[in-house]
Formats: C-alpha cells, structure tokens, sequence
C-alpha cells in the first residue's frame, strides 16, 4: 500500500497523510491520529507565518496524546518570557489570599470537571503560564504580589491535599468529615494508615476544602462572588492572547523546556533541516515515527545506513522519507528499501499465520476430544438415568401390588361399614368386625402392608392411611356432638382432599347419628330414635322466619345453630316462601336458595318445592353405598328456577267448620310409605343441598304411576343388592311387599286433639315442648290407613309397624314469634320446615 | 373399651404366667435390635398373634417399617404398660401421668407424633394408637382449616368446586 507512494514526486498534502495514516493506523490508535492531523492542519492553515513555532508546539501536544492548545502554549511560553525579569519575594499566604486565588483559578473558565486523566494534565501544562501570569497580575491589583509559580504552586497544593482526601475519604463523606473531624473515627471501612493520612491533611492550615470542592464542582457555595475579580481576570487573559497573537515566532524555545523532552528537542532541530514549505510532511512524520517506536527497532536501523539520519533510533524510516522526496535522487534507493522492508514484514506475517493454522490445529484436536469425553459422560449418564428409572419402575409396581392389597382389605371393611348403617342394630357389631376383620388380614400380610405404610409415609400427613384418619375423625365426632364445636369436623372436612373424602364419608347422615354436620343434611332424613330439636324465629315486620338448631333442651332459647331461612311474599294469587340456607342471602337467584312453598288462592292448600328433582336417576342406579358417598357429583350449570314438587299439605275444615281444630294432610311425593316400615329407607338422599345436577330433564314430577313403579323396582333392585352383600338379617319383610306398597307416598295426618274438660281446649301432649296454645300447633303422625284407591292386596294383615305411632313432626308455641320444631326421620329439615311455615300462613283458623 | 382392656390384661396376665419372662427381640427397619419382655411385646396385637401362633420367637421379629428411633419409643411405652401393674389406683395414676408425658413429648414433634401412630397403628398397639389419635384430634380441634393444614403440614389441593362447597359448608357452620 506505501509502495506506491515514494515513487509520488509531487503528492500534496492532502493526499499524503491519507495514506499514511491509513498505513499507520495498523499499530497505533486511529482515532487520536485522525484528531492530531485534523487540528494540526487547521492549524496550520491559519498561522502560515509561524509555522515552525507550531510544529514545534504541535509536537508537545502530540506526546501528550492531545492537539489541544497550540496558541496557549504559544502566549504562556511568550507571557513567562516577558515577566521573568521581575523580581518576586517570598511571601506568606493568608487566608484570605488562598481565597482569592480559588476564586480567581474558579474564573479561569477551565472545566474542572469536565475534562480528566490526560486532557486535565495537557491543558494544566498548556494553559497554566497564562492562567498563572494572569491571576497572578490580578492578585497583584488587590494589593496581593505574588508571582504566577507561586499561585501555581499553592493551587496545586490544595489541589493536591483536595484530590488526595477525595480519594480516601470518598466525595460525600469527605465534605462532612471536613466539618467534624470527630467522624474521621467512625469510619470502620477505613485502614488505620488511611486515617492517619487523612488526618495529616485535615489538620495542615490551608486546606480550603469546601472552596475546592465548589471550584471542582462548578458552583459557588463556598466561594464568594467577585464580578470586578471576574472582569479584570478575563480582560488579563484576553490581554495576553492579543499580546501573543501580535508576537512572533522564534526565540520562545527556552520556555518549553521543562515541558519538552530532548528528543523533540533534536526533532525540532531536524524540522529546521527539512523544507520549510513541506506542511504535509510533519503529521506523516508524526505517524510513522509512532509506528517504527512501537513495531521494530531494526526498521529504523536499516534506514540509517543511508546515512541521511543522524540518530541510530526508531525515528530512521520517517527520516528517510522525508529527506527522499525533497532531493529525489534517493528515491530509488528508499523504494528498494521499503520493499525490502514489505518483503520481510509479509515473511513475518507469513510466519504468523503458519502458527496460527498450527494453533487452530492444536485446537481443533483438543474440541474433538473433549467432544468425545463429553459423549461418553452423556451415554454413561443415560444409562444411570436408565437403572434409575427402572429402579423406580420396580418399586412402583410392588406398591401397587401393596396398594391393590389394601384397597381390598379397605374393601372388606367398607362392606361391612355399609352394613351397619343399613342395619343400624347391628352397626356397632358390625363396625367392630371390620376392624378386627382387616386387622387380621394385615397380620396374615404384615410384611406387604408394612411395605405399603412406607409408601404412604412420604407424604406424611395430607395421605394419613384411611383407617387412621378414620379413628382420628371419629373421635372428633364422638367429642363433638354439638353445635358450635362440630366446626372441627366440617373443618377438617376442607384440609384436603383425602381428608375431606374420609371426613364426608365417616360423618353419618342425621338419620342414624341425630347430628346436622354439613349442610347437606338438611336435606336428609332425621334422625331415627329421637328427634332433633329446632326453633323458628319469627319476624314479623320483614316476614322472615328462621329455622336454628337448639343447642340446649330448654324451650326458650336465645341462641341456636343457624339452619334455614324462609322470606314470605304476598303475591295476587298466592302466597310463597322462599326457603335458603343464609339468613343474609334471601335472593332467588343466589346459590343459597333451596326451595319454596307456595299456597292456593284460599290458603288451603300448599306445594313444596325443591331445586333438586326427588330422586336422583344416576344416584339411583348405583348402590346405596356409592349414592352415599360424596364423589359421584356431576358439574353441571346451575338452574335455580327449575323446581320439583315433593310434597303437598293441605288444611281441611272438621266437622265444626272453622271453629275446632284443623285437620292436616301432607303427602310426600318424595318418601315412599315403605320407608317407614322395618327395614325402610328414604331412597335417592341427594349429594348436596343445592341444586347441582340437573342434567336429567326431570321437569316437574307427575305422579302417574308408571313412574313411581319405574323408581321403585329401581329402589328395590338396588335395595337388593345391598341387602344381599350386607347380610340377610336386613329388611328381610321389606322384600316379601310388592311394589305397590312400596309406590304409596308417604302421607302425614295430624294428631286429632282431644278435648280437655278442665281447661276448656284442645290438647296435645308436645312433652313440655310447647308451652303456649295456638292454632298453629300440630302434631304429625304417619297415616296408618292407606290412602284410598290404594289398596294393599298382598299385605296379609301386618302388625302396625311402631314407627307409625311416633310423632314425625311437632310444631308449636312457645312465645310471641317463638315456636319450637321438632321432627325425625324420614322427613327431612327442609321438608320439615316447609310443613311448619304452611301452617303459619293458613286462613282455616279457629278460635 | 375400659371393660375390653381389662380383659385383654387379664389374658395377659395369664399367658405371662405360662410363658415366663421370655425376651423377645425386635429388629428396626435399620437392623438395630432391641429385647423386650414378652410382656412388653404383647402390648403389641400384632406381635402376640405371632407368638401365640408359635415358632419364630427365637428368631426375632423384623419390623420392615418401623425405624430405630421410632421403634424405641414404642418400646419405652410398651415396657411401661406391659411390665407395669396397674392395680391400685396409685399404680394407675402413675401410668396416666406417664401417658400424659409420652403424649406431651410426641405432640411438640408432628413428624414424630406421625412415625409413632403409624407404629402403633402397624403393631396394633391398642393403647398407644388411642392415645396417639386422640392426641391427634385434639391438635385439630379448634382450628381453622388452614390452621390444620400449617399445624401438619399439608398441602392444599382441593378443587374449585370443592372450595365451593366449603365456602357454603362454612358460611352455614
């Protein structure tokens, strides 16, 4: 590339640094070349009459790295000459003074901030002849002579202590340590020698550090305003560029001695010898002499053979150059050289690369067989991958085998769990067997069901084994028969999913524990042997009537568990309850709406109505144990308008028309009249007290008979079933009655009262229930007598079972808005409730 | 159940006197073994059954499932039950306070509490197991859900719908 260039006789000078500097650009930085050659060009552009003197000056900047400042060099070189003659005694510095000097460094108009590193160097090289001379001569007109080196000096010796407790104390810590020196002692993060440093230049006497500090930062919080120091220090500076610009240009080498080192000295000595003219000739100088210094020594060498150099170092090959192209006759000699020199460096270059394949060689040879190692760690690592998996694999299927064994043994037990709800005489026997029954099994396998016990134990508590959580739920139930502490089941009922499965399946139905738990019980049958005790509460002025749970035997009670809620509406052709689980959330379309009970236009007659049909076909068609259990829920759109009717109650005048006592008759579509009958159950008990699966189109039931005996023959089968796995003692008369019996709704009448002489009323024994007489109060017993059209052809005269003579549902009085309600099984709660509020609402009332 | 127990340590009783102070051992999941009394191990339903059964009480009987530390607590209360009188009434309030103690230790350590109850649920150690379970419902007892699920440690995973029916389980409890 620089081959062609010597045979150039007469390139100019802007196409010369061009090339070079392209050629250049190879060893030394491009960016600070193309600077240096842009300003010195402009440069010298501007001051052809002084050129040498930029040449020289030029080349101080360029051993600084920077092209900054030519003509300040030139005036403080000029400046320093022209006062050297003066005579500056030694002075003492005062406070005041030191102030004054800050203030006038501060007006200079140098950025101290800005500029760093080298460039705060240079231009403090460059500029401070001036700066000095002139702050200096404004000192001198406040009436303080001090010479430009001693301003210089003093600044650079608070500039000095300044930058050196910046450094170790850190900017903002600095200032406040300056303030107190006690808190020099708190900083821990400092070293015992730092601090004595620190504290050596706290305690010298003209520290000024807030005056430094504002003067590095660029503000005035420390340093007071002087316009008049300000105006006067400007018009020396502009004085001395003036002064300097009309000056000439030789005689000012002396000046730069201090800054100037001797081989630029020598240069400049050489520059004189090339040709004046020649402007091109010094940045390509420049260049190339940066090059030769970093790259080879012996370039230079070569080149002085010629003998055009006068020094034997790395400057040669500029010199070469530069004498070559002014005379021309050793062109050729220069251009063999350079070849010479191409030839060795492309030999070099050629040396390099043939390393550099050698290197990649090596490397490459190096990547394959780490990627070989590699490859080998990664197979052997699939294969323990592989023994791990299978490992695992062969644990599981024992597991299972483990698990399949105890599902059996838990199998066996629920067998016999389902029995004894069944037959509830039986229940503790039958409870008892299981236990001791699985018990057994467990021992015959000890060593499977231990294995299987492991496997559960990494889970811990949220998979305690079925029998275990079984215990630990039962004697919570046992403890807590009532309200409110049954809370602990129905929480234990929402830990998790095993344990709400295990709570749900262990919490009997009222029906054979006498107990409401979960709110599903509201719509499950009563209890068997006893009946739970409620009251209403009526309020009259927003015609609600809520239903709680007594939590004592006492008649009246203030406080009770909370169980329905009802909200009478008045409507044009009837009246109507609606009927919800919360007493705040009394909307038809919340989800807390369970069903109604709506009158006749006389008042009448009343039809209960649930959102849930009465029997559930998919429930039905499994066995009883399943419909029993939670799981079997289907997810469905909730549709609370859609109503089943269950039952109907009606009021009938007596033969003493509306004087006497009414006579009641409740027909419950949903409870076959075999329920009550040994061996009885209410079938289809729903899963949940809201309505949640509707997907079976039942629509409203019509009691056509067909229907029922679908269901029933449905019930017995399933019936069947159970009886036949849970043990022959059970319901062993329920299966000798034909469907017809079992198809009869149950039907409710109530008690006739009889008529007490003494005091003049009719009278009911309620057992201390009921305390104030009303006609609303009643007793309900089940019909014995069939209904009519019924009739009962293969029920050869059986003894009337005990149930009938029990009271299902007893309502009555026991204070203003006050009633008690107690009722059992078959009915349910709701059901319960429904009857209580038609009674409220009757118009057939005597006196 | 009292009348039970009795009875149950009536047998015992019997089969002591017949059987001697045989030593049995029982081996831990880790292999350490431990000698009881017999009628320290009869405390045991499982382990009487075998040795009512016959044959291997030379041998020892290895509890696969049951490790050393667990299986020492056991031991300690078996041997306090089954070597014990429990006569007088002063001989019975000692073993209630000592089964008031067992159980105050256990309770402070859930994962303890857990490893004993299933030992004595594996060993149908009858007393224990009451003791353990009981101990167990009284941790629930007064809790909310999701204090029952910190106090053991449980992870909640039930359903939307389940939570559902939680939230209406809990709005009517």
């Amino acid at each position: 590339m620089h081959a062609p260039n010597p045979g150039k006789q007469g390139f100019d000078h802007t196409q010369m640094p061009g090339n070079l500097s392209m050629h250049v650009n190879q060893s030394t930085d491009s960016d600070h070349l193309s600077e240096f050659q842009f300003g010195e060009l402009g440069k010298v552009d501007h001051h052809h009459h002084h050129h040498h003197h930029h040449r020289q000056h030029a080349k101080n900047g360029m051993s600084d790295d920077e092209e900054h400042g030519v003509n300040e060099d030139a005036t403080d070189s000029q400046s320093g000459k022209g006062k050297k003659g003066a005579a500056w005694q030694r002075m003492k510095w005062t406070d005041s003074m030191v102030k004054l000097l800050i203030t006038a460094v501060s007006y200079t108009g140098e950025d101290p901030g800005a500029d760093s590193g080298a460039g705060k160097r240079n231009s403090a090289i460059m500029q401070k002849k001036g700066k000095w001379k002139a702050i200096s001569k404004v000192m001198g007109e406040r009436g303080c002579s001090v010479s430009p080196q001693q301003c210089e000096d003093k600044f650079n010796d608070l500039n000095k202590r300044y930058k050196r407790l910046t450094d170790i104390l850190g900017r903002g810590t600095a200032c406040k340590i300056v303030e107190n020196h006690a808190l020099l002692d708190c900083m821990s993060n400092l070293s015992d020698k730092m601090k004595d440093d620190a504290r050596k230049i706290l305690s010298s006497k003209h520290l000024f550090y807030e005056e430094m500090c504002s003067y590095h930062n660029n503000n005035r919080v420390s340093l007071p305003e002087d316009p008049a120091l300000q105006r006067s220090l400007q018009l020396a500076l502009r004085c001395k560029d003036e002064h300097d610009l009309r000056r000439g240009t030789s005689g000012d080498a002396d000046e730069d001695d201090q800054s100037v080192d001797s081989d630029s000295k020598e240069e400049n000595d050489e520059e004189h010898y090339t040709l004046q003219g020649d402007k091109s000739a010094l940045p390509m100088h420049k260049r190339l002499r940066h090059m030769t210094d970093q790259e080879d020594v012996g370039f230079g060498n070569s080149s002085s053979s010629h003998g055009c150099s006068r020094r034997s170092d790395s400057h040669g090959i500029s010199l070469d150059i530069n004498k070559a192209f002014p005379d021309g006759t050793n062109l050729a000699l220069a251009q063999k050289d350079l070849a010479t020199q191409s030839a060795d460096l492309e030999e070099q270059r050629l040396q390099i690369e043939v390393q550099a394949v050698y290197l990649a060689k090596q490397r490459l040879k190096w990547e394959r067989f780490s990627k070989n190692k590699d490859r080998e760690l990664e197979q052997m690592r699939l294969e323990n991958e592989k023994m791990r998996l299978e490992n695992k694999r062969l644990e599981l299927e024992r597991g299972e085998a483990e698990m399949s064994f105890r599902s059996i043994v838990r199998d066996v037990r629920d067998g016999f769990g389902s029995l004894s709800r069944r037959g509830f005489e039986v229940r503790l026997v039958g409870h008892r067997r299981g236990r001791s029954h699985s018990a057994v099994h467990e021992l015959r396998d000890g060593h499977a069901a231990a294995a299987a016990a492991d496997v559960v134990q990494s889970s811990c508590w949220a998979n305690l084994p079925p029998e275990l959580l079984r215990d630990v739920i039962e004697r919570l139930e046992a403890s807590e028969a009532a309200w409110p502490s049954r809370k602990n089941v129905v929480a234990c009922a929402a830990v998790c999913r095993t344990w709400r499965d295990m709570c749900r399946e262990i919490v009997k139905n009222p029906e054979f524990c006498g107990k409401i738990t979960f709110p599903v019980s509201l719509k499950q049958p009563g209890p068997r042997d006893g009946a739970i005790q409620c009251f209403i509460k009526r309020d009259k002025s927003t015609q609600t009537y809520n239903l709680y749970l007594c939590l004592s035997s006492a008649v009246l009670v203030e406080s009770g568990k909370f169980l329905l809620s009802a909200k009478r509406y008045s409507r044009a052709t009837c009246t109507e309850y609606t009927i919800f689980m919360s007493a705040d959330n009394t909307s038809r379309s919340s989800n807390m709406y369970i069903g109604k009970l709506r009158s006749n236009l006389l008042g009448t007659k009343f039809v209960i109505y649930d959102t849930q049909p009465p029997c559930n076909t998919a429930n039905v068609s499994q066995s009883g144990k399943t419909s029993r259990r939670f799981y079997s829920r289907k997810v469905s759109p909730k549709n609370p308008s859609s109503t089943y009717s269950i039952a109907q109650v009606s009021y009938e005048l007596n033969v003493l028309g509306t004087r006497g006592p009414r006579r009641m008759n409740c027909v419950m579509h949903s409870i076959p009249a075999s329920s009550l009958e040994a061996g009885g159950t209410v079938p289809c008990q729903p899963d949940s007290v809201l309505a949640r699966s509707l997907d079976e189109s039942f629509g409203s039931i019509s009691f056509s008979k067909s229907s029922i005996m679908d269901r029933s023959i449905r019930f017995s089968s399933s019936r069947y079933s159970d009886i036949s796995v849970g043990g022959p003692m059970v319901g062993g008369q329920a299966l000798g009655d034909s469907d017809e019996s079992k198809e009869r709704p149950l039907i409710l009448r109530n008690k006739a009262p009889r008529w007490h002489e003494q005091l003049q009323c009719w009278c009911l024994n309620f057992k201390g229930r009921v305390t104030v007489a009303s006609v609303k109060n009643f007793q309900l017993v089940a019909a014995t007598q069939p209904a009519a059209g019924a009739p009962t052809p293969s029920q050869p005269a059986p003894p009337p079972p005990p149930e009938h003579d029990k009271v299902i549902l007893q309502f009555g009085k026991v204070a203003k808005d006050m009633f008690t309600m107690d009722y059992r099984y078959p009915l349910s709660a709701f059901q319960a409730f429904a009857i209580c509020l038609s009674s409220f609402d009757t118009k057939l009332a005597c006196e | 159940m009292a009348t039970g127990s009795g009875a149950a340590a009536a047998a015992a009783d019997a089969e002591e006197k017949e059987s001697g102070s045989r030593m049995i051992t029982l081996t831990s999941n880790e292999g350490k073994a431990f000698v009881v009394t017999e009628a320290s191990a009869r405390q045991s339903a499982t382990i009487r059954s075998m040795v009512d059964d016959g044959g291997c009480v030379d041998k020892g009987f290895p509890l696969p499932n049951v490790d050393s530390k667990t299986l020492a607590r056991v031991i300690q209360y078996c041997d306090e039950h089954g070597n014990k009188e429990a006569h007088t009434v002063d001989e019975r309030a000692a073993l209630a306070k000592f089964d008031k103690d067992f159980i105050a230790e256990l309770d402070a350590d859930k994962a303890f509490l857990y490893d004993v109850t299933m030992a004595a649920n594996y060993l149908h150690i009858q007393g224990l197991f009451a003791l353990t379970t009981q101990c167990i419902a009284d941790t629930i007892k007064g809790k909310t859900p999701e204090e029952i699920r910190t106090a053991f440690g449980i992870e909640y995973d039930l359903t939307a719908q389940d939570e559902e029916e939680i939230k209406e389980e809990d709005t009517h409890a």
